[in-house]
């Protein structure tokens, strides 16, 4: 770089690594949104499970979520974020070198996920499935991002950050203290590992990550990028930079807390359900505020609506972040989440808020990019405004779906009739209720699909229509004079290391006043709590249970709610999944909880039942499981399983995890036996099926004075 | 209605103590953002500076 006087310099913007982060973002949108379409087409039609173990909808659903986020969405924040800050610092990225070790290390980690994910390699646990070495993989590449763009500011030319950077520090910091507190597992083998935490604590962990994962890598980055491609879109600036302070700081702190609302009427304490509930609701304001300021931002600039897709995009975008964080509160509201909890009504707010602000905010931004990276005009403006419509169809169509669906579904399970009986008293009635709405949702999510494929059309005309690239050298002037006093918030931000910290304790105090008081776990039982741990084939069929992705369609927790009583059983208690690594209270319910279904029916029925559901329910929509009758069951691996988690405190005797495997091998021998009793198959004993009906079986069975 | 929705509240000081930090910690920074006019002028037009291409 040059310098003509001591401030003015010519230097380079990195576009290079900005450029593979979009290219990257348009592979893994596809993967993401065909993988999506997919599993909403084995919902609606259950032989598109393909009776294929590596293609089942506890295999696919998975594998669709982390694309989505971290592969679509998590590419594009990384385009954005390097486009953006390198403009508003006025200076190079901080190192090539880490760019690329940036890139290629997250493209490794996908790659990774796409392979292990199909494979069954999960930890049970939503958004956060990949296994030890892959979160490992996670960290470092964290680290090398963060280095990357810590280093960008501390070398920057323009000494107050932009309320962008903030977003982006907000988001950096956040992630990587989520990531690795969730993330603390012990390993039993190269691709599986327990979770440290256990019941109510691994649930308490699990949703203040899991919904700190939408806060701090699906909103504030994208309020970040919203806060620079919007302006500079409609060439207004931001409507009021002093609600970005304020709302910056209230968002950082109140979202933080809000993970309990994912575990109203559960067995999580009492105390902390309350938290999640008023502080979710507290988040409405600060939420929107970065609605308000986005969409008035648009003052004077409204025509463009008519004329421009990516307005029509941005501002979309933001409408839909606006319904989705007025429908977020309103769901943690405990009586709305009765009804709500574990339905479809979930599944549509959230892809209310990844189609229409997530997705429609990365199409935005990419039709912004595109041409002035290359260097060439918008291959066709009504192509994009055809992916404009198309798109937003497809968005209304499985918001409206899953609405209406999942109020059906709530409001079928409570219904009781005058004289105090279920008047669904069979959940199938709920499941063939709402199946044309299925097909709803799945022709949605077509269209969005399709949408995109007239923007990966139009761009690739883009690109391919553009003149050689050649690097560019910028002007700027240095303005950083680093002997002003400032003071108030004008100070706060030219002072990175400061800003940094404040806002890293801005999330740690709701992390600590929430998980703190949980780990203590003797509070919260009673005195005479004393549950069974699962026995070694019990845990075999544990970890089946979780390698197949059950808990995504089954929970495990009864609520205290008459209409769950009569249908389930007594309220699930925090003992019952004390040794629970992960807990698998599950979060949505398209087929029944199994909390109490242990004895509840004869080991054919289970037998009958995993491999052909609709032999015992006509109507059923799960897969066919025909696999766990062919592979064999591992039972080698049991003593170091069992090894593992008695170091992590559950009460197993050193005779136990010295034969956990003849043990094991003892009781599938029974079980087969019974199978053989009651007229089916011979020969079962070494099969995974039978330790899968050892786990079902088990369930409500251990504590030692079952609540009836 | 208020000793209902009061039920809920079982792990008071805690609650409180949520509160009170939200409660200081928006006033402070509510008081701390009346910035100059001009700074907050400044700040808002950031993006839309111009890149100056260098023909050097």
């Amino acid at each position: 770089m040059k310098a003509v006087n001591s401030l003015v310099e010519d230097i380079y913007y990195d576009d290079d690594i900005v450029k593979k982060f979009i290219l990257a973002t348009l592979v893994f949108a596809g993967v993401a949104l065909a993988a999506g379409v997919m599993v909403a087409l084995q919902l609606a039609f259950w032989p598109m499970n393909l009776n294929s173990e590596w293609l089942s909808f506890g295999r696919l659903r998975p594998l669709h979520t982390n694309a989505a986020i971290f592969a679509f969405a998590g590419n594009a924040i990384f385009a954005g974020i390097y486009h953006s800050s390198q403009r508003l610092l006025k200076a190079r990225l901080f190192s090539d070198f880490l760019s690329r070790v940036h890139f290629w290390g997250w493209q490794a980690i996908i790659v990774a996920a796409a392979i292990t994910l199909p494979l069954g390699y999960s930890h049970g646990k939503e958004y956060a499935e990949l296994e030890w070495p892959i979160d490992i993989a996670i960290t470092l590449i964290w680290v090398v991002f963060a280095v990357n763009f810590f280093g960008t500011l501390a070398k920057r030319r323009e000494k107050h950050m932009y309320v962008a950077l903030w977003f982006y520090i907000a988001t950096i910091i956040t992630v990587a203290l989520l990531h690795v507190i969730n993330s603390a597992e012990i390993p039993v083998s190269a691709f599986k590992s327990y979770p440290v935490y256990a019941g109510i604590q691994d649930a308490m962990v699990q949703w203040w990550y899991g919904h700190n994962a939408v806060a701090f890598f699906l909103t504030t980055p994208f309020l970040g990028l919203m806060y620079y491609y919007l302006p500079k879109a409609a060439n207004r600036p931001v409507y009021s930079y002093r609600l970005s302070i304020i709302h910056f700081w209230a968002l950082v702190f109140i979202y933080i807390w809000a993970g309990p609302h994912h575990l109203l009427y559960t067995s999580l304490p009492e105390w902390a359900q309350t938290l999640g509930m008023v502080f979710s609701i507290m988040l409405w304001a600060p939420s929107w505020g970065g609605m308000i300021n986005g969409l008035l931002t648009l003052r004077g600039a409204w025509h463009l609506l008519r004329t421009d897709p990516i307005i029509k995009f941005f501002a979309t975008a933001v409408t839909f972040y606006g319904m989705a964080t007025f429908e977020g509160p309103l769901l943690s509201i405990k009586s709305v989440s009765s009804v709500g909890h574990y339905t479809d009504w979930i599944v549509g707010h959230v892809h209310g808020g990844t189609l229409g602000w997530n997705g429609f905010m990365i199409f935005g931004m990419l039709y912004y990019l595109v041409p002035r990276l290359w260097k060439t005009e918008l291959y066709s403006v009504k192509l994009a405004t055809a992916h404009f419509w198309t798109g937003f169809l497809g968005t209304i169509a499985y918001y409206l779906s899953m609405v209406v669906a999942g109020i059906t579904q709530g409001l079928m399970w409570q219904a009781m009739t005058p004289d105090g009986r279920l008047m669904y008293p069979d959940f199938i009635e709920t499941v063939t209720r709402i199946l044309p709405l299925y097909w709803v949702r799945a022709f949605g999510g077509i269209l969005y699909l399709a949408g995109f494929l007239l923007m990966v059309y139009n761009l690739y005309r883009t690109i391919k229509g553009a003149p050689v690239s050649v690097p560019e050298k910028v002007r700027v002037v240095n303005t950083r004079d680093v002997t002003a006093v400032e003071t108030g918030h004008r100070g706060l931000e030219g002072a990175v290391t400061v800003f940094s910290v404040l806002t890293f304790l801005a999330v740690l105090v709701g992390s600590v006043i929430e998980i703190y008081p949980t780990l203590a776990l003797h509070k919260y039982l009673p005195p005479s709590a004393q549950v069974e741990p699962y026995t070694p084939l019990e845990l075999a069929g544990r970890d089946l249970y979780i390698r197949e992705g059950c808990y995504l369609c089954h929970s495990q927790q009864i609520r205290p709610l008459a209409s769950e009583v009569l249908r389930y059983g007594s309220p699930s208690t925090a003992e019952e999944s004390m040794y629970d690594h992960p807990f698998q209270w599950g979060s949505k319910r398209t087929g029944p909880d199994l909390a109490r279904v242990g004895k509840k029916y004869p080991d054919l029925w289970h037998y009958r039942h995993m491999l052909n559901p609709r032999v015992v329910t006509p109507q059923s929509i799960m897969p066919n499981y025909i696999w766990l009758a062919t592979n064999d069951t591992d039972f080698l691996v049991l003593r170091k399983k069992f090894s593992v988690l008695k170091n992590m405190g559950t009460p197993y005797s050193d005779d136990q995890v010295a034969n956990a495997d003849i043990h094991a091998e003892k009781q599938a021998k029974e079980i087969a036996k019974s199978l053989e009793a009651q007229g089916g198959p011979s020969g079962l004993e070494r099969k995974e099926i039978v330790a899968m009906i050892a786990y079902l079986q088990a369930l409500g069975q251990k504590a030692k004075e079952t609540p009836k | 209605m208020i000793s209902e929705g009061l039920r809920h509240f079982t792990e008071i000081p805690l609650s409180i103590v949520g509160m009170l930090l939200f409660i200081v910690t928006f006033i402070t920074v509510t008081i701390w953002s009346f910035l100059s006019r001009q700074d907050l002028h400044e700040m808002a037009q950031m993006p839309l500076h111009e890149e100056e291409i260098s023909h050097e």
